[in-house]
């Protein structure tokens, strides 16, 4: 379900501020409703990839618990990839809702 | 209702990261990362009705089996640490099982010829028990460097030992051919095996040992926040 979505979804989330990869599911399984499934543990390639490309960038922190996490912070260059991303998206929907309603119309 | 008198959390975790670990894309920084999130993920187990031990169970079915994961990290990742490592492993097991088996029909033939007469069925019965001799060598050398990757569950150690046994045998080589016969000794040798023999072989004890180098410096540097 997620596919080419996960990459604008991670920068979004993170453009709400830092975050670690627990929280980030846990955000976008609330926006989404529970709609979008997805294995956990398939977020971190996805983030370390973002980080290769310099989107994003990562540090240990330690919670007030004694926990430590990594924590995921958007970069300049990921802000300008997720404008490109979300005019890329904001286009296709608009393809989309024309084609579908025309379709719908038509039936 | 699973049994949770007997379940220890600290010990499934890290049978957990060994079957994540073996599914061979995922670096020590990797697992410490999936670690917290899985111990994230049983903490926020709202059904306080459940044992930690199904909360666990829970929590691994969320993240993903190994091969799941580990398939996904291979995918953004390309050719990962331990691929690379494998990939060098085989290498320096190759290499390590020709210079053995070439030292072997070196010194062997020159032993050999002193008491037997050169024939065709002896040359071939030497050649086939020291290429033998050799092959078994560096099998159980493997044997020994897997049960140690078991026991320590440490990625690095085998690499440093395979590497090891590379360097130790073309080090025995070189020292015995200079011992015969200095540089005549190695003209004997055509020069490209030598290349095969010193120059690749050191310079990929170099670059393994310079992947070594930084595997291991992450590795501390996760430990130490």
């Amino acid at each position: 379900m997620m596919g080419a979505a996960s990459i604008p979804l991670i920068l979004s989330v993170l453009q709400e501020g830092e975050s670690y990869g627990y929280l980030i599911i846990q955000r976008i399984k609330v926006i989404s409703g529970n709609q979008l499934e997805w294995k956990e543990g398939t977020l971190y390639p996805i983030l370390h990839k973002l980080e290769k490309k310099g989107y994003i960038t990562s540090s240990w922190k330690t919670s007030e618990s004694g926990r430590k996490r990594k924590y995921y912070k958007l970069l300049e260059n990921g802000q300008s990839v997720l404008a490109a991303e979300q005019q890329n998206w904001q286009s296709l929907n608009q393809i989309f809702s024309k084609l579908w309603l025309t379709q719908i119309n038509s039936i | 209702m699973a049994n949770s008198d007997k379940f220890d959390l600290k010990q499934s975790l890290v049978q957990w990261k060994i079957s994540m670990a073996a599914a061979g894309n995922l670096g020590p920084e990797n697992l410490k990362e999936l670690e917290s999130h899985i111990i994230d993920e049983i903490d926020h187990i709202d059904k306080t009705d459940l044992s930690q031990e199904e909360k666990f169970l829970v929590a691994k079915h969320r993240i993903g089996s190994a091969k799941t994961v580990g398939k996904a990290f291979s995918l953004h990742k390309g050719i990962s640490f331990q691929q690379l490592s494998w990939i060098g492993q085989a290498i320096a097991y190759f290499l390590t099982f020709r210079i053995l088996s070439m030292l072997f029909a070196t010194v062997g033939y020159r032993l050999i010829l002193q008491y037997i007469p050169l024939n065709t069925f002896t040359f071939i019965t030497v050649s086939f028990l020291l290429h033998m001799g050799a092959l078994v060598i560096v099998f159980f050398t493997y044997k020994t460097v897997n049960r140690s990757q078991q026991r320590t569950q440490n990625s690095i150690r085998p690499n440093i030992i395979a590497f090891s046994v590379l360097l130790a045998s073309a080090l025995i080589y070189f020292l015995y051919i200079n011992m015969m016969g200095g540089v005549q000794g190695l003209i004997y040798f055509p020069l490209i095996s030598s290349l095969f023999l010193y120059l690749i072989p050191m310079a990929l004890l170099v670059v393994f040992a310079v992947i070594n180098i930084r595997e291991w410096r992450k590795l501390r540097y996760s430990n130490s926040v």
